[in-house]
């Protein structure tokens, strides 16, 4: 590897991690808010500039933090990288200039430091340090605007997270355990031989960062609570983790496992379905999206069901599934980008509105746009593949399209009743417009630019086929659809007069009790099981207070004088026995 | 030979003793308003301290050892013996001592009682090192209990009712362990011949085949004897009532005196006493295992009550320890790493809490989770410090607490009880669920009692408070970003492994 390479390789995460210190001294702020836009460069570089199979070895670092770029990594870094690029100049302009930006800044960087550090880094310890960094930083994105709904947003988020981190991180043990490897290209070969368990931790940790049902609570709350340029690489970049964790570690293409690639197939789908379902109520723009992104996260998971269930599909789909993330992170940045802009602009609004709808028709797979090739891609490795999993996934792919385009009609529609933000646009210099302009334009450009150039240098085949008349019509009957049937809905609405219907962001979250209620029933319920127990007050006690308790009273018994030499003698004989039985 | 001081090698344990002793002494006999003086008795002993240190850390990674033997007659000896986990502890000793005598003058600036407090301290921490250096379970022993009875002044320190009682308590149990540890230490001797730490005791093979009853037998007495300071449970309950002591007490006392003394104990038994082979022969482990493992998630879960902070703090203390002791039963050399590892990294990160504790009792007179609201506002330097500590205890990268969990869930994996990672990962949530309110509460509420005003241009608190818990936290830090690098803790514990518990 090169001097240049490796330099830049290393920065990947340094440089945003180094940044977000330099808010901590008043001096060098300012300079950070400045260059913040400019962090993701030596990750640009590096993309470039690293050899696939060289690597960069951090010695001392952690446990032996090893960095590189091969397979899927570099095209997720060049899109990762683009996109905080994209994301850190529309901060500029939508973060108020006041002292809360450093905060915002510096969790802004620290996040973009473990997401670029997660995609290169090549061994488990490495990778685990960088993916929840990723989390914890992003709470602080989350709940940066303060509020009740930020911090609802914030606890689910954080809780949901933690779980996942922890299953993760005893799935990555056994994983390192039985590959007898710190490296994540060791560990897919070790898990196809070894049981049940670590894949599935694994899969339970990174399925909860893809927002898969029905954990995705989290996600329609966080994502929409975080200030718009941060929903972006939340819902563009950083969701693409789960996926990231999942195409490196799990066993995929290395052998047949039927029953999990079908299970897997099967939950992937229905997100993406339930994702339309409770996207479609929503009034929030970005909350829509957000529904609309864990969707399309289930239909690429479903996509690595079929690989896993049958591996023959592997070289086809797994860079289908690539493909198909690296467009839709461009796109769903830019949609989630378009958000601010219409709120803030009072001229170019139609014009903000076009662009946002050939982004979000690209995602519905619009003829000719770079969605309909990355789901003629996904397609065809679907119909390369035999068994279960593939002849369900195959006929819901279509299906699904027309759910995500019903799903972005409605993202416009809520896009263009969103009010213009009142107050602050006028304090505005004029001209400051192409602080939005710029990265929101850029984006849904780049996912246009990327697809197709991609497809012209990697496989020609797909572009031909994409402008036949069969690609063309494959793309565009769903969209045509779901046009009709909003047309439809529209009318009856109009002439039936229905009601509005309305289902709270993180639908199942609203059933899930707070843990006051939590305490409250759990009383309510001590009590009535308490009731027939009544005549034996003491088994009541000490079966109602629970374990921690009766350690508790056990403490105060030893305080007393006579109570710690009984309780030794009598630990010391209960510890004979145990070690005599054993 | 090590450059710097060219002794014998029988001079280096005696020097290292010195080192603390001498101090206390030294403090005792001056007279009790020589603050300057004393101050600089204490900082200069701590400070000599650490200069040894690094010097035997240069000699043992070269291959060196020092022994010092007295021999006392009837076939007791008292043996000082400088090898890497001897070293690993004294490092991590005279490291926070010299940090928490720093802390400790800030602290107790205007308390009357100075003198006492700084004797018994120094007393203390000889004690520590008397035990670290221990060649053999007499020697050990003896040690072990100077450290009870020079801790128990600074307990009780402020003298009221309460602190008081919380002596008794303390003295009631450490005596009763004391009682225990010393019956299985005389039978051991009487049994199989004296219980040296170089090398397993001649009679223990013999033991082993003719009644490894009484071996099971004279364990399970060590261990619970060992346990009282250790705060397994049971055995813990002094602990929290301990809390009663000043902050920089607290301090020592959760990160490198009594609690760690006891777990040092337990490691050396079960692994220079007893021996890997001999420990899995009698099946020794398991049990051991279970024990600590119940008390990881019932300290953690009686720590989720607790509303006061020192004493939420110290049911994670209780709950932190076991993972030492857990790694140690484990028998494999990853999960003995971990616990070597743990050993030094619960240390750093629980003194880090301790200390900020520590600041805002003194400062704002806070002591409940609920008075924290608002205090990342008034107190940023502190609180940074203070989260740093909680997210280490969660065993979140790159903090240290993460590597001591990595390792001990790896050590578990190779022991063949996989059973232990949910264990760990569920420790992991509890410490969340109580160390992330108190962050959110600091951080994101708004104050809601007017603390007295900050001045202008000045310290949140007075700098010497501070810069303790800043340093202990940067090392916590450290030591999990550079894991890997030559003289981190985790590189020490696997170099103690590497040279001294290859598995046949």
């Amino acid at each position: 590897m090169t001097a240049l390479a490796a330099v830049s390789l290393a920065l990947t995460p340094l440089l945003p991690l180094l940044m977000a210190l330099a808010v901590v001294p008043p001096r060098s702020r300012e300079w950070v808010a400045r260059l913040l836009p400019l962090a993701p460069l030596p990750a640009l570089a590096a993309a470039f500039l690293v050899q696939s199979g060289g690597d960069l070895l951090l010695e001392p670092v952690l446990l032996g933090l090893d960095l590189g770029i091969d397979g899927p990594r570099r095209l997720l870094l060049v899109m990762t990288a683009l996109l905080w690029m994209a994301a850190g100049l529309y901060g500029r302009g939508y973060i108020p200039r006041d002292a809360a930006q450093h905060r915002y800044n510096a969790f802004f960087l620290a996040s973009m430091g473990g997401n670029l550090g997660l995609i290169v880094a090549l061994d488990a310890p490495g990778f685990y340090l960088f993916f929840s960094l990723m989390t914890l930083c992003s709470y602080m994105l989350v709940v940066f605007e303060r509020g009740e709904r930020s911090y609802r947003a914030g606890r689910v988020y954080l809780v949901l997270s933690l779980i996942g981190e922890m299953a993760l991180l005893w799935g990555l043990l056994r994983a390192v355990a039985a590959a007898d490897s710190l490296m994540i290209d060791d560990m897919p070969v070790a898990l196809a031989e070894g049981g049940a368990l670590t894949p599935l931790l694994l899969f339970f940790g990174f399925a909860i960062k893809a927002g898969q049902f029905p954990l995705h609570v989290w996600l329609p709350l966080a994502h929409p609570a975080a200030p718009t340029p941060a929903s972006a690489v939340l819902s563009g970049a950083m969701i693409k983790a789960g996926l990231l964790g999942l195409l490196l570690f799990l066993p995929l293409g290395e052998a047949a496992f039927a029953q999990p690639g079908l299970l897997m197939a099967a939950l992937g789908m229905v997100t993406a379905f339930y994702g339309v379902l409770f996207g479609l109520p929503q009034r929030n723009p970005k909350t829509v999206l957000a529904y609309s992104s864990l969707s399309q996260m289930g239909v690429l998971i479903s996509a690595l069901g079929v690989v896993q269930a049958s591996p023959q599909a592997a070289p086809l789909l797994l860079p289908a599934v690539v493909f198909y993330a690296l467009h839709h992170g461009f796109s769903k940045g830019a949609l989630f980008l378009s958000v601010g802009v219409v709120q803030q602009g009072r001229t170019g609004r139609l014009l903000a509105l076009s662009v946002a709808a050939v982004a979000a028709v690209a995602i519905a797979g619009a003829p000719l746009t770079g969605g309909s090739l990355a789901k003629l891609l996904v397609k065809a490795g679907v119909e390369e593949a035999q068994g279960t999993a593939a002849s369900l996934v195959a006929p819901l792919l279509s299906w699904s399209a027309v759910g995500t385009a019903l799903l972005m009609l409605r993202f416009l529609a809520a896009l263009a009743a969103e009010p213009r933000k009142q107050g602050e646009e006028s304090k505005e210099p004029p001209g400051a417009g192409w602080i939005f302009w710029i990265p929101f334009a850029g984006t849904a450009a780049l996912a246009q630019l990327f697809a197709w150039s991609l497809v012209l240098v990697e496989g020609a085949e797909v572009a031909e086929k994409a402008v036949t008349a069969y690609g063309l019509w494959e793309s565009a009957w769903p969209l045509l659809l779901a046009l009709v049937l909003a047309a439809v809905w529209l009318l009856a609405e109009r002439r039936l007069n229905l009601p509005k219907p309305d289902v709270a962001e993180g639908d199942l979250i609203a059933w899930v009790p707070t843990l006051a209620q939590v305490r409250e029933s759990g009383h309510r319920l001590y009590i009535t099981l308490a009731r027939p127990l009544r005549r034996r007050p003491q088994l009541v006690t000490a079966t109602g207070q629970g374990l921690a308790d009766v350690v508790q009273k056990w403490e105060q018994a030893l305080v007393r004088p006579q109570g710690l030499p009984i309780t030794l003698l009598l630990l010391s004989g209960l510890l004979l026995l145990v070690i005599l039985a054993s | 030979m090590t450059p710097l001081l060219l002794l014998p090698g029988w001079g280096y344990p005696l020097l290292l003793l010195a080192c603390s002793l001498v101090p206390a002494v030294t403090i005792f006999l001056l007279p009790r308003d020589a603050q300057r003086l004393r101050n600089l008795v204490n900082l200069g002993g701590a400070g000599l301290k650490l200069l040894v240190v690094m010097a035997m850390l240069w000699g043992v990674y070269q291959g060196q050892s020092y022994s010092f033997a007295l021999p006392l007659g009837a076939g007791l000896e008292l043996l000082l013996h400088i090898d890497a986990l001897a070293l690993l502890f004294i490092t991590l000793s005279a490291l926070l001592w010299f940090v928490t005598t720093i802390y400790a003058i800030a602290y107790l600036q205007d308390d009357g009682e100075q003198r006492r407090f700084f004797g018994f301290f120094s007393l203390c921490v000889a004690s520590t090192v008397g035990i670290a250096l221990s060649g053999n379970l007499f020697t050990f022993f003896i040690f072990y209990e100077l450290l009870t009875l020079s801790t128990l002044p600074l307990v009780a320190h402020q003298g009221d009712d309460k602190s008081l009682a919380a002596g008794r308590t303390y003295l009631r149990y450490t005596l009763s362990g004391s009682a225990v540890l010393l019956l299985g230490i005389l039978w051991l001797e009487v049994a199989a011949g004296s219980g040296s730490f170089l090398e397993p005791p001649l009679g223990m093979a013999v033991l082993a085949q003719e009644s490894p009853i009484t071996l099971t037998v004279i364990f399970a007495l060590l261990i619970a004897g060992l346990g009282v300071k250790a705060a397994i449970m049971p055995l813990h309950g002094w602990l929290p009532a301990a809390m009663v002591a000043p902050a920089p007490v607290s301090a020592l006392l959760h990160a490198v005196a009594v609690v760690k003394a006891g777990a040092f104990g337990i490691v050396r038994v079960v692994f220079d006493v007893y021996g890997i082979e001999l420990m899995q022969a009698l099946h020794l482990g398991l049990p051991l295992t279970i024990v600590a493992s119940a008390t990881i998630l019932l300290g953690s879960l009686i720590a989720l009550r607790q509303e006061e902070i020192k004493r939420r703090l110290a049911y994670s203390t209780v709950s932190q320890v076991s993972y030492i002791v857990l790694g140690a039963s484990l028998l494999t050399p990853l999960g003995f790493i971990g616990c070597l590892a743990h050993l030094v990294h619960q240390g750093i990160m629980k003194i880090t809490l301790f200390f900020c504790a520590g600041i805002f009792q003194k400062k704002l007179g806070i002591h409940r989770i609920d008075e924290m609201d608002g205090l990342g506002a008034r107190m940023p330097l502190t609180m940074l410090a203070f989260s740093a500590g909680a997210l280490g205890m969660i065993g979140l990268p790159p903090m240290a607490g993460f590597i001591s969990k990595w390792y001990l869930g790896l050590g578990s994996l190779q022991a063949g009880q996989g059973w232990v990672i949910p264990v760990l990962v569920g420790s992991s949530l509890l410490n969340a669920a109580y160390f992330l309110p108190p962050l959110y509460r600091a951080w994101f509420r708004p104050a809601r009692v007017d603390w007295p005003e900050r001045p202008a241009g000045r310290w949140e608190a007075p700098l010497w408070l501070i810069l303790p818990g800043v340093f202990a936290a940067m090392a916590a830090l450290g030591a999990g970003v550079f894991a890997a690098f030559p003289v981190s803790p985790l590189e020490w514990a696997r170099l103690i492994v590497a040279r001294e518990y290859t598995l046949p």
